[in-house]
């Protein structure tokens, strides 16, 4: 508890503007546990028993929305990783200095590549290794994000909840009504 | 520091009269952490060295840029022109590092750093890189370095005016520490209103659940606050709390939500992030998160757990194999208490700082607390000297490694390079370092208390507030921001232990005020807080003056062990707010938390086939039967007295 709150400190503020940028990705605060139950003593009953409550538990509130899995929460982050290798790779070829500036062979191929003559240079010579490695791994990355949320973004709605069925157990008493008597 | 031992007949047990200076500082760094600085300084001067023998030798512009990624993270980059690549292993650098202090994977950074280097080789064109370029990339680390030190030493010297200052008010403060309680006067024990009992049971259900299940917990990650065990421990520690100062003659459903906390921890989804975290933290595939050298966060944290429920119930978790980490079907780690306090005094003893880490390599003041908790409660259990043997190096540690020279509590620190940050130094870790340092070191609490109550905490006609800072509304147990109820919840803990009731209850009223409170089938909490927070909410609720301090250090009394007992009761059907015994009757006050209901009661602990008068269950006696045990038949409608003699 409380061991690193520095670190909790810049996670939190990484996290909200996080969900700044993607409100509806805000997983539901955590509410109450299930009731529990206990038989009083003396009474033969089924083992220990937790009354199902799905949700964040408040009474009549709905269940909190589903944290989307774990495929499509790393789709997303590849999506959003590999645009922003993209443009930082764009940008690096136009800087003054810039892999264009410094290594023709690096950036000058995509460079060009995004004009007319540049396209036809591209399309005669293809695109160094050099360009593929600058500009290729965002491109993979939002492909290899979008199959990975799309993918999931079919299956995702179908999900239903499990309904969780109480275990069958017996009353551990009975409100103010008689009971057999006992030795004691 | 002066110490006075005085009687005080009032409270009836021996207390101690002290004055707590702030020491004076040897120096603008404590000794081991200046001696770890020097080794990091030296390794990384050899690094410098080698990354500038190319530029120096004149080699080929690959292996300038190369040795010039060696000198400084995206060095190389930035000399051979590539400088947005330059920032971007900066950024990606300096993440690298927040993600090693998050969950400590020790290669990361330096992975990422040769990463650039290698990068900058194969970016470098045929050209020579400018000598200009050498010399700006070598001067970086000096200069920031001399920087660093610089602005350390300007803020050390304000520090050390400030802890002068403080040491001449301090000189005329005495705090008083208290001795062993006496039973009839000092172990008070309070009736939870129905306001206590709805708190506690948001705990109840959260524990009662079967102990693979983990509904109403949050699930963000099993690494920082927001973990699983976190909230396990707090649980386990309101709970017991509620037992000690409410309930000491109940084990029950209370116990057992106690028990069930404890076992949860043996779930590999709570235990196994350090698999992870030793792995990529130590470079070692050894699963065992006791028999290690760290992991104080999970030993500590859970043993003071057990060293709680131990002291009031049974000991069911020191018997060998009583706490089985569980990874699969045929890899299980077999320990007990003693292993845990085993370990925790293993690595005080072996570790320089006296203090050892809770993830690789960082060093948490506050965790350690919960270790010489552990050892504290271990001791007086098992007649071992684990405390003893540290306390002292302990004691200095804190006081000159983990100490600032105005008297904040160093939050972190590195092992292997010293480095702590000081934007950790907030009041939320030194109220809650003052709360569970009051056991074992109870001057340094004091005084933590008596800093934060003079310099940060403001009270305004019976209301608390702190500091408005980012830190200070943080809640942790979910990561977000914009509450301090964390705080205040910290406040409530710190000052009802440490005996500062007027705090204590200002911070109680300011929550009840201003906190929305969400409730459901009996149950309330705050809605606006996370369970971590609403959980340490339940042991401020239920804490008192040195009520942490007696039962590490003194437990229960042996008319509390020994006497009879509320042992069974229905849940949530009977509330128990009172059940205490002098060791020969049962004084119990209970509640209904489902209505009215006709329910019978299980009492252990009775003198075999003795007949007991009682007063407000349904017959006038019960005869216990051949193993002490008897049931009362009640009917409770209301709040109900009921005593057994």
């Amino acid at each position: 508890m409380a061991c690193c709150l520095a670190v909790a400190m810049v996670i939190a503020v990484l996290r909200a503007g996080w969900y700044r940028l993607a409100p509806g990705r805000r997983p539901a605060r955590a509410g109450f546990a299930p009731p529990a139950r206990r038989p009083a003593p003396g009474v033969a009953v089924a083992p220990a028993v937790v009354e199902p409550l799905r949700g964040s538990g408040q009474a009549g509130e709905p269940a909190p929305p589903r944290r989307a899995p774990v495929r499509h929460r790393v789709g997303f982050a590849l999506v959003m990783a590999g645009a922003g290798w993209s443009v930082l790779s764009v940008l690096a070829m136009h800087v003054p200095g810039g892999a264009a500036h410094q290594h023709g062979p690096i950036g000058a191929a995509a460079l060009h590549a995004i004009d007319a003559s540049g396209a036809a240079e591209a399309a005669t010579r293809g695109f160094d290794m050099a360009g593929v490695l600058m500009h290729g791994p965002g491109l993979v990355a939002i492909a290899v994000g979008l199959l990975l949320v799309l993918g999931r973004a079919r299956q995702f709605p179908t999900q239903q909840f499990e309904a969780r069925q109480p275990a069958p157990r017996r009353l551990s008493h009975r409100p103010l009504t008689p009971r057999p008597g006992r030795a004691t | 520091m002066t110490t006075e031992i005085v009687p005080q007949a009032v409270q009836g047990r021996a207390v101690r009269r002290t004055t707590v200076l702030l020491p004076e500082p040897s120096g603008v760094l404590p000794p081991v952490t200046a001696r770890r600085m020097r080794r990091a300084l030296l390794g990384y001067a050899v690094a410098w060295l080698v990354g500038l023998l190319p530029a120096v030798l004149g080699a080929a512009p690959a292996l300038v840029a190369l040795g010039l990624g060696v000198v400084v993270p995206g060095g190389g980059l930035f000399a051979t022109g590539h400088g947005v690549w330059g920032a971007v292993t900066v950024v990606a650098f300096a993440a690298s590092l927040v993600v090693w202090w998050f969950a400590a994977p020790v290669v990361l950074p330096p992975l990422v750093w040769l990463a650039a280097a290698a990068a900058s080789a194969f970016a470098a064109g045929p050209e020579p890189v400018a000598g200009a370029s050498v010399v700006t990339v070598a001067a970086v680390a000096p200069v920031l370095l001399a920087a660093a030190h610089l602005v350390h030493r300007v803020r050390h010297a304000g520090q050390v005016r400030t802890g002068r200052a403080l040491n001449a008010r301090l000189a005329e403060v005495e705090f008083t520490v208290t001795g062993p309680p006496a039973l009839a006067t000092d172990l008070p024990v309070a009736e939870s209103s129905p306001e206590d009992l709805a708190r506690l049971r948001y705990a109840l259900d959260l524990a009662l659940q079967p102990p693979d299940e983990f509904e109403g917990f949050t699930h963000l990650d099993q690494y920082r606050e927001a973990a699983l065990r976190y909230q396990l421990n707090a649980l386990g520690y309101g709970v017991a709390m509620s037992q000690y100062t409410r309930t000491p003659a109940f084990s029950g459903y209370l116990a057992e939500a106690q028990s069930n906390a404890i076992t949860k921890m043996l779930q590999r989804r709570v235990w196994g992030y350090w698999a992870k975290e030793n792995a990529w933290g130590n470079l070692s595939t050894d699963r065992d998160p006791v028999a290690n050298r760290e992991n104080i966060m999970l030993t500590g944290f859970q043993g003071l757990m057990v060293g709680m429920y131990e002291s009031l119930n049974d000991d069911r978790f020191s018997r060998p194999g009583g706490l089985t980490y569980r990874w699969s079907d045929t890899e299980a780690y077999a320990h007990d208490f003693g292993a845990l306090a085993g370990s925790i005094h293993r690595n005080m003893a072996g570790s320089d700082y006296t203090l050892f880490p809770c993830e690789p390599n960082w060093i948490y003041s506050i965790c350690n607390t919960y270790g010489l908790n552990t050892l504290l409660s271990h001791d007086r259990l098992h007649g071992t000297g684990y405390a003893p043997d540290v306390l002292d190096r302990l004691r200095h540690a804190y006081e000159t490694e983990f100490l600032r020279p105005d008297g904040r509590i160093v939050g972190v620190r590195a092992r292997h390079l010293g480095l702590s940050w000081n934007f950790w130094a907030s009041p939320s870790i030194q109220l809650n370092t003052a709360y569970w340092m009051h056991a074992g070191l109870p001057e340094i609490a004091h005084r933590t208390w008596w800093l934060l109550r003079e310099n940060e905490l403001t009270l305004d006609g019976g209301r608390l507030a702190l500091p408005f800072s980012a830190s200070n509304r943080l809640d942790p147990g979910d990561y977000t921001l914009g509450r301090d109820t964390f705080g205040l919840v910290a406040v409530t803990m710190a000052a009802r232990e440490l005996g500062d009731e007027e705090y204590a209850a200002a911070a109680q009223a300011t929550l009840d005020e201003r906190e929305p409170v969400a409730s459901a089938h009996g149950v309330d909490r705050y809605g606006e807080a996370s369970g971590l927070t609403n959980l340490y909410g339940v042991l401020g609720r239920f804490g008192r003056p040195s009520g942490l301090r007696d039962l590490l250090n003194h437990g229960a009394p042996d008319t509390w062990r020994t006497g009879p007992r509320l042992a069974a009761a229905a849940y949530p059907d009977v509330l128990v707010a009172k059940a205490v015994t002098d060791g020969h009757a049962l004084d119990l006050t209970l509640r209904p938390g489902a209505g009215p209901v006709r329910t019978a009661l299980e009492v252990d602990r009775l003198v075999p086939h003795r007949t007991y008068t009682t007063s407000g269950a349904r017959s006038d006696t019960v005869t216990a039967d051949a193993t002490g045990r008897a049931l009362v038949d009640i009917d409770l409608g209301a709040r109900l007295e009921l005593r057994l003699h």
